[in-house]
């Protein structure tokens, strides 16, 4: 009895996309996940691993299954099919990718939304510049003087909120040949790893001092170029506390390997002994002074 | 199809027999060995390279070279791979071989030009190479440049590195020129351009992105080389210089760049899948418009190279749809070739062997570029060993793999002989195993924390790395078997015949190898390159799967 | 199988020569070629261009740096080189036309004027206010205006050997003047460039007070203004050179824009 290839067919994509949607689900690439927005960022991973998965799977299967059922027989000299091609198929496999690839579009801009990374942070609504000069404005780098016409510092967004007030905790980050250094402005500690309290917004403010570096958590899922001129923002929220490690992503010279860090999420109290212990000299030294 | 003796035909003006290789010579054929095997020998020099770098990351420690040395060898790689290996050989190579035979020409539009393209390419990769040991230090700051570390990093080196990319793309330019000029122009009377094989379409893409895309990266290059040696500031922001800027415009050229790189493959397998499956080149129209989306396309996506470089989110935006979409065209290739194989009569030799790998090994790498295209996933991932796994899989896994199928394929008549297929298939084997040993492992890294162009990390990685490291040993081995056929074939292998594929297009119907003036009579008018296949009604079609899917074309 | 291989008809007994010889007298496709070229270099340009664009609406002018264009000198070089153009455009008219001591006269003209040009663009470079490193804009400018120098300079060179070619007995005649119209087009392209550049070096850095405000607004009004000029110069000789661009030398009988013939491949397409 025969099946029929319709039903056939429908059969394979259904087994596809199981397979798809359980290696998608099952198959654990990324390192844990310890920031507001690393489990964002793991969803559209999982989408993205399943599609890939099904897409691949489905070309190799059919390539594979191709290349074993329609080999050359030896002794046979024919020709295959004279088929030269077939508009309807033409139309659906041009359609089909053209929807797949448009829904992870708009499904990733949205991520992205959420993510923080749509976010403007230098909407002074003063600018009303020809579209050029906004487009290559925001791409470009301020240069010695960092200030706008109107006198404001541009600064650069990297992905996350651009939360402000008083529940986020600022850090200076400078990248130089080839190390980062961490500054904490409230408190005045300079510190050679980063410290940040366990589910507190934490915004890097960071500059560069010689060429290009790129600040990276793979744990945060957190990217973001130091370009020098160009003092750049990224804000995340650490979600699970840790030692996870900071890289630098872009080559910056020699050293560029060694050029690593970490960054130590505290629980709460943890953080203010941290801070504690790490006060600059001066305001640590005030308790001191009643044994001499 | 027998010729009049070859011998009378050729002319007493170039030197002959192997001299004609080492000649300033002005025909076509002549002219493409030469590509193919000075590309090769870059080839090897990159390999090497490779298995320096490959070596150093076998340990977590900077233990093998200096810092420095590896730096310049990780620049030195990229390239040579890219400027003096794959774009010379799957453009120069192929395109000069071919081109004239698929338009029915007796040789390029303008031979001189070519000859004087070719000979830019070993004076330029000399140079290139000899800054490693003349000019103190070769260039540091990988094949993309990136101020402000190429204005710190040893100038003299840098320069050089500059010198040699200006003489390499103005080689590239000529080609392309020619390309354009031959395939519009040149073309047999009564040839119309929607008869041409689709390499001649993937060429005439290709040339139209190095014409609209090369000048840029040269005048950018220009720029570069002003702030390195008369110390303006265009790149410089201690000088007031934009380095985002300089992103933009070498993306502008480098990524056409990796289409260039490809779309010849693209075409070469476009020739090669229907001889050997005995069917005709499915979707002939489709192929050729998506060629082109692919040019305009490609024209427009270069910023998702720039992703984490504080690009403004609308710029983000934009890049991304774009760069989606390329996926499009480039899928309709990819299906309009499986259904190219179905129903054919595929004959299992090292070329097809190798043209389905590329298509294995480009649809892994097709859909890591759509994932990356999605900003919110490249943040994490760009500039790791993802971005690396991902453009290997494209570039090695996508064009070289159609080169060594493309030498299976037309091996027989550059040399009138057959290579092995039991070493080439041996070939096949070990590069298969080696490059997705080497490369797939790569993801994985990236994903978990490693960065790229580094040359120490954490040893949290250290077992993948030796993984890949082994990978890249196969590799190493396997152009052994290669090198081994070619060369025993070439001095006694069994003689090809002219036709050994029973191929139609044009360059089949000629001697092999053919005569100076490709062919002893006319050229041949054909306006059906892909005439395979019998006619439906002439046989049983019970015994084929899927079969109401289809509709001839043709009646 | 070889049934689908439309071997041509051996009847023909006399083949075109272009059908035999590639090194020889095939049709002649070296202007197309340097039309294709021509657009690399465009682009090129176009990369000097989007940057000095990028750099102009980004960075600012470093406090205490000078950046200020004149006005009258560009201005006056721009028309020179305008004339230029047409002066090329007879000269070729006069070659094909067969006056070729005419055709020689109008040559040195344009030589004169590209001269003119050079030595206006020298006189600007010594009298602006600032040096090449002095700032962002500054060097953009010398590197814009010194790369367009350098094609001049490249063009002026080569009209002389055009116009040296031209004399009775040389290379150039009547019917073989491949030398003479290449120059023309390249001449062209370097006016059509300099119309550009001339409106894109914003106008508001130019000095003087009227033309100052008629273009202060935006580069965007000039451009378009500057674009129609040029390409109505371009079309000048459009008919004249037209029929030969397939390498035919059967004068004006397709009625199409030569630009148009020059990127569609065939008529047969
Ligand atoms: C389906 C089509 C493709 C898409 C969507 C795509 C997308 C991308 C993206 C978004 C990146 C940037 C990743 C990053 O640096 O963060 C990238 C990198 C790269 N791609 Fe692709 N790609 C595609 C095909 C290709 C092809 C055909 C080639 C070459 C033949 C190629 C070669 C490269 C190279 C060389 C890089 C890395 C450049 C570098 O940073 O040195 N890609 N690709
Ligand atoms: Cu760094
Ligand atoms: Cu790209």
């Amino acid at each position: 009895m025969a099946i029929p290839s319709a039903l056939i067919t429908l059969l394979i994509g259904i087994a596809l996309t199981l397979a798809g949607l359980w290696v998608g689900h099952n198959v654990r690439l990324l390192p844990i996940d310890a920031s507001a927005n690393a489990p964002v960022y793991d969803a559209l991973f999982e989408v993205l691993f399943t599609i890939g998965t099904i897409l691949f799977l489905g070309i190799v299967g059919l390539l594979v299954y191709s290349l074993v059922r329609f080999r050359r027989r030896s002794g046979d000299s024919g020709d295959g099919l004279a088929i030269e091609g077939n508009l309807p198929l033409e139309i659906v496999w041009t359609a089909i990718p053209a929807v797949v690839v448009l829904f992870v579009g708009i499904y990733s801009y949205d991520i992205y939304e959420r993510m923080g990374g749509m976010a403007s942070f230098h909407d002074h609504g003063a600018h009303d510049h020809a579209a050029m000069a906004a487009m290559v404005q925001e791409a470009s780098v301020a240069s010695a003087a960092s200030t706008d016409p109107d006198g404001q510092e541009r600064i650069w967004g990297g992905i996350g909120q651009s939360a402000s007030g008083a529940a986020v905790l600022p850090v200076e980050v400078t990248a130089m040949q080839f190390a980062f250094i961490f500054h904490y402005p409230d408190s005045g500690i300079t510190a050679g790893e980063l410290h940040v309290p366990l589910g507190q917004s934490v915004q890097l403010r960071m500059e560069a001092k010689d060429v290009i570096h790129a600040f990276w958590v793979p744990q945060f899922r957190l990217k973001q170029d130091v370009i020098p001129g160009q003092p750049t923002l990224l804000t995340f929220t650490p979600t699970r506390a840790g030692t996870y490690p900071i890289v630098c992503a872009e080559l910056c010279g020699p050293y560029h390997g060694g050029m690593r860090s970490s960054v130590v999420v505290h629980e709460p109290d943890g953080f203010d002994a941290w801070l504690q212990s790490n006060r600059p000299a001066q305001v640590a030294q005030a308790p001191a002074a009643p044994f001499s | 199809m027998t010729v009049a003796n070859p011998a009378e035909l050729e002319q007493g003006l170039q030197p002959q027999g192997w001299l004609k290789y080492f000649s300033f010579s002005l025909d076509h054929k002549v002219i493409g060995i030469q590509y193919l095997v000075c590309g090769f020998l870059f080839y090897f020099i990159g390999g090497a390279l490779a298995g320096v770098i490959r070596t150093e990351l076998a340990s977590p420690l900077s233990d093998f070279v200096s810092r420095d040395t590896y730096n310049e060898v990780l620049t030195l790689h990229g390239t040579i791979m890219i400027f003096l290996w794959i774009v010379p050989v799957v453009n120069g190579a192929f395109g000069n071989y071919l081109i004239p035979f698929y338009v029915g020409a007796r040789d390029m539009a303008f031979p001189r030009l070519n000859a004087v393209a070719f000979w830019l390419i070993p004076p330029a990769g000399i140079l290139l190479i000899s800054s490693y040991f003349l000019a103190g230090a070769a260039s540091q700051s990988g094949w993309t440049a990136y101020p402000p570390l190429s204005l710190t990093t040893p100038a003299a080196g840098q320069i050089v590195w500059i010198l040699s990319v200006l003489l390499l793309g103005g080689s590239s330019i000529f080609g392309g020129i020619n390309f354009i000029a031959t395939v519009l122009k040149l073309r047999r009377p009564g040839l119309k351009m929607m008869q041409l094989p689709m390499f001649c379409w993937a060429m005439l893409g290709t040339s139209i992105l190095v014409v609209l895309s090369t000048p840029v990266l040269a005048g950018t290059l220009i720029l570069l080389s002003f702030d390195i040696i008369a110390h303006t500031g265009f790149f410089n922001p201690a000088l007031g210089g934009n380095v985002v800027v300089y992103q933009h415009l070498f993306w502008f050229y480098s990524h056409p760049a990796v289409y260039i790189m490809v779309l010849p493959a693209f075409g070469l397998v476009s020739e090669i899948l229907p001889v050997h499956a005995r069917k005709p080149l499915f979707g002939y129209t489709t192929m050729v418009y998506s060629i082109m989306a692919i040019v305009v396309l490609g024209l427009i996506v270069w910023a998702h190279h720039m992703f984490t470089s504080g690009t403004p989110p609308w710029m983000r935006l934009f890049f991304t749809i774009a760069t989606s979409f390329i996926a499009v065209p480039t899928g309709i290739k990819f299906f309009n070739w499986l259904a190219t194989l179905w129903g054919g009569k595929i004959a299992l030799n090292s070329a097809v062997l190798f043209s389905c790998a590329f298509i294995f090994n480009f649809v892994f790498g097709g859909i890591t570029g759509v994932a990356l295209a999605q900003v919110p996933f490249d943040i994490h991932v760009h500039d790791t060993y993802f971005v690396v796994a991902h453009f290997h899989y494209i570039v090695y896994g996508g064009s070289v793999f159609v080169i060594f199928a493309s030498l299976y394929h037309w091996y027989p008549k550059f040399t009138g002989r057959l290579l092995n297929e039991d070493l080439g298939r041996a070939h096949f084997l070990l590069t298969f195993i080696g490059f997705n040993l080497c490369f797939a492992p790569q993801h994985w890294l990236g994903l978990n924390g490693m960065p790229r162009r580094v040359a120490e990390y954490d040893p949290a990685f250290t077992t993948w790395n030796q993984v890949s490291s082994v990978g890249a040993l196969l590799m190493a081995i396997s152009t052994l078997p290669l090198v081994i056929n070619v060369v025993l074939t070439a001095l006694a292998g069994p003689v090809a015949g002219d036709n050994p594929w029973r191929a139609l297009t044009p360059e089949w119907l000629t001697t092999s190898p053919p005569p100076v003036e490709n062919w002893a009579g006319e050229a041949p008018l054909v306006t059906e390159p892909y005439g395979y296949g019998e006619h439906p009604g002439a046989m049983d079609l019970s015994g084929l799967s899927g079969r109401d899917l289809w509709s001839t074309g043709k009646s | 199988m070889d049934t689908r291989l439309t071997q041509t008809n051996p009847a023909p007994a006399v083949l075109p020569a272009s059908e035999h010889d590639p090194h020889g007298s095939h049709a002649d496709h070296r202007l197309f070629g340097l039309a294709t070229f021509l657009v690399a270099d465009g682009m090129t340009f176009a990369g000097f261009f989007a940057a000095y664009l990028t750099f102009k609406a980004v960075n600012p002018l470093p406090e205490g740096s000078s950046y200020e264009l004149e006005l009258l000198l560009p201005s006056i070089n721009t028309v020179l080189l305008l004339i230029s153009s047409f002066t090329f455009h007879r000269a070729g008219v006069a070659c094909r036309g067969g006056h070729l001591p005419r055709s020689q006269a109008w040559l040195l003209v344009t030589t004169a004027l590209g001269a003119a040009f050079l030595a206006g663009q020298m006189v600007e470079y010594f009298s602006l206010p600032f040096g090449l490193r002095d700032n962002l804009f500054a060097s953009t400018f010398y590197a814009l205006t010194g790369f367009h120098g350098l094609h001049v300079t490249l063009g002026v060179i080569c009209i002389l050997v055009v116009c040296w070619q031209a004399r009775p007995g040389g290379r150039i005649t009547a019917t073989s003047h491949f030398g003479l119209e290449a120059a023309e087009l390249y001449w062209h392209f370097v006016d059509g460039i300099w119309v550009v550049l001339y409106g894109i070096l914003d106008q508001a850095d130019r000095s003087s007070g009227l033309i100052k405000t008629l273009f202060h607004q935006s580069t965007c009004r000039s451009v378009p203004a500057m674009g129609t000029i040029s390409l109505s110069v371009f079309s000048f000789h459009g008919t004249g050179l037209s029929w030969h661009w397939r390498g035919t030398t059967q004068p004006r009988q397709v009625r199409r824009c030569w630009l148009v013939r020059l990127f569609w491949p065939r008529p047969d397409l």
